[in-house]
């Protein structure tokens, strides 16, 4: 299918419900929404912007941030040209960073805030175009090469061209250092991706009116093909949180109804929970035990759900959940037994992984070369 | 930093009831600058604060003020001229939200009338919402989102001190007085609360005086140092020329107090 792609995706939502709600994101503790059709003005300035860079078919855009929706938009926006997206979590160890920023070598690139500008700025070719969202900090950098997100932005008019990614090219890029300190990728065609997205959305009856909240950032499989695909796939909204530290205050104003965690997210919220909980032995300890039997009567089932469940559930965002999902490794019995006596139902949806490794060198500086001239590509899960 | 000064004090003295807290004391103050006011305990460095933004009167000499002489400033003047401050002790309302009181810093700036906030009519709505998002900004460059709802008094002490230098932020001042706004904090928060400080001149373009202790955050952080010794002052010049100063090195630096 030709136009199995992500920004053929995001241009047939933009085009079928354009004034429904694509993003909300929050920003100086205030929620802002973006509609379908302004979500795709957005990315066709981005497009502009990045072939004004020099961006073209088969280029990688490096993006090392934290969740942010421009990060995701400017993704879209290489794709759009037939590029590659490739997101470095930003809260890996310096030198691992360093190590798969000197292997990538990239020539464009976004960056969060002065921290990440300064590690690309030192691991990469001296011409790198870097797109950054945070100016603080950053006046005083005298490289012509530097470009703020929302200036670049004002400076350029709204433009609108047809999407030259195509279904068997890769769209997404994940890159790792294994233990022997090798860098490894994993590449995600956009049919592939998309494939996914709809076997979830078939699955897990997704539709248009799901909240999704994002809090990690898109750099895993588990949150491209769960995560990123379905929004594309059943047009829903997805939040982004105003920083990684006030996810989870966040989370509960929004109470999303699709959340994608890995075991640490689901673990963290139990702690949450669990911090709430009372002495099992004190009289509201044995309130809850007798509450929250799950062969109780209707009496205990009613004070179940009000007194217990519904305000626990709230302390954590999950008021409204419906879809709760868990990639990567598995949550102990005990957590999920933990998570179903609240009623969160949660279900694995994970793959396995297919990382190849690029080079074989163990050294930090790791020659430079793009993938395909990798002559030890080998296939590890 | 050439051009007019923002801040010149001429000749100020000041005394308590005969005791003399500063004597004849002059220096200024470039717009953009870190100035840093140091000696030891009772050297006088509070008292000229508190002469330049308008709490004491001098009993002789005048305080200049983007580019207007004062002999004496009321401290509303000061606040209104775009001068704020902090203090040595943590002066914020405990028991309201960390936004609540950086909000109280935009009292100023409240452009709506009493009846026009009682009855949320007019320019009401629009002013406090143009007020919320100056604080939220404050609020921002200070990273303290994730306490944005959080009662005050419940904080860590670092923290407080930056909820309080946020409530001085979000004034808009074109000169911010600090007293000591390291004290009692470990290193890592005076690292911390130094980078702020940094952010605020260059990124803000705010003019900073403050009162530290700790000398080497002091030479770190300053582009001019003012040393004063038993209310009288004994060096000003850059770090560098501070730090070679025989006289500060025998009043301060070189001795222990």
């Amino acid at each position: 299918m030709a136009n199995n792609t992500l920004p053929h995706q995001l241009a047939h939502q933009a085009a079928t419900q354009p004034k429904r709600i694509a993003l909300r994101h929050k920003h100086l503790g205030i929620w802002h929404e973006q509609r379908w059709q302004a979500l795709r003005g957005e990315i066709g300035q981005l497009v502009d912007i990045l072939d004004g860079f020099g961006f073209k078919r088969g280029d990688t855009l490096v993006l090392l941030t934290h969740p942010r929706r421009e990060a995701l938009l400017l993704s879209l926006a290489a794709q759009w040209l037939g590029g590659i997206a490739a997101p470095l979590d930003p809260t890996l160890e310096e030198d691992t960073l360093a190590l798969l920023l000197t292997h990538l070598k990239p020539a464009f690139a976004f960056a969060e805030e002065q921290q990440q500008v300064d590690q690309v700025l030192a691991n990469s070719r001296p011409d790198v175009r870097i797109i950054y969202a945070e100016a603080r900090g950053l006046s005083a950098y005298s490289q012509m090469t530097l470009h703020h997100y929302q200036r670049l932005l004002q400076d350029t008019p709204a433009a609108a061209r047809a999407p030259l990614a195509e279904a068997d090219q890769s769209a997404f890029a994940l890159y790792r250092v294994n233990g022997e300190r090798h860098v490894q990728v994993e590449h995600f065609r956009h049919g592939e991706l998309l494939e996914e997205g709809r076997h979830l959305v078939f699955a897990e009856r997704l539709g248009r009116n799901e909240e999704a909240f994002a809090a990690r950032v898109f750099a895993t499989s588990g949150h491209l093909r769960y995560l990123l695909s379905p929004w594309l796939t059943a047009g829903f909204t997805l939040n982004f949180p105003e920083s990684i530290v006030t996810r989870d205050a966040d989370r509960r104003e929004l109470g999303p109804t699709l959340v994608v965690g890995t075991r640490d997210t689901y673990q963290r919220l139990e702690s949450l929970v669990r911090a709430r909980l009372p002495v099992p032995d004190s009289l509201l300890g044995r309130f809850i035990t007798y509450a929250l039997r799950p062969d109780g009567t209707l009496l205990q089932r009613l004070l179940g759900y009000w007194l217990v469940k519904r305000p626990l559930r709230d302390v954590i965002g999950f008021s409204r959940i419906r879809v709760p999902l868990l990639i990567g490794p598995a949550l102990p019995a005990e957590s999920l037994h933990f998570f179903k006596n609240l009623d969160i139902h949660i279900r694995t949806w994970d793959k396995i992984a297919n990382w190849r490794t690029l080079s074989t060198t163990t050294s930090r500086h790791v020659p430079s070369g793009q993938d395909a001239a990798a002559d030890d590509i080998k296939r590890v899960s | 930093m050439a051009g007019a000064p923002l801040l010149e004090l001429q000749h100020i003295s000041l005394s308590f009831k005969g005791v003399k807290a500063v004597t004849d004391i002059s220096f200024t103050v470039q717009q953009g600058e870190i100035c840093a006011l140091i000696g030891p305990n009772g050297a006088g460095k509070s008292s000229l604060l508190n002469v330049i933004n308008g709490v004491y009167p001098p009993d002789e000499g005048m305080v200049g003020f983007n580019g207007n002489s004062y002999r004496k400033m009321q401290s509303h003047q000061a606040a209104v001229q775009g001068i704020a401050r902090t203090f040595q002790n943590i002066a914020l309302f405990k028991g309201m939200s960390v936004l609540d009181n950086v909000l109280t810093g935009r009292n100023l700036k409240v452009k709506s009338s009493w009846l026009e906030q009682t009855f949320h009519i007019g320019r009401a709505a629009s002013d406090i919402a143009k007020q919320r998002q100056k604080a939220e900004e404050v609020i921002d460059f200070l990273r303290i989102n994730q306490w944005r709802n959080s009662i005050v008094g419940t904080l860590p002490y670092g923290l407080q001190k930056r909820v309080e230098l946020g409530r001085a932020l979000a004034s808009e001042p074109r000169l911010l007085l600090l007293d000591e706004p390291m004290a009692g904090m470990n290193s890592e928060e005076k690292a911390e609360m130094s980078g702020f400080i940094l952010d605020t001149q260059r990124e803000l373009g705010t003019t900073v005086v403050l009162i530290e202790h700790d000398i080497g955050v002091v030479m770190g952080l300053s582009d001019h140092v003012v040393v004063l010794d038993y209310g009288r002052k004994v060096g000003d010049g850059t770090p560098d020329e501070v730090r070679r100063n025989p006289e500060v090195i025998a009043a301060y630096l070189g001795t222990s107090h």
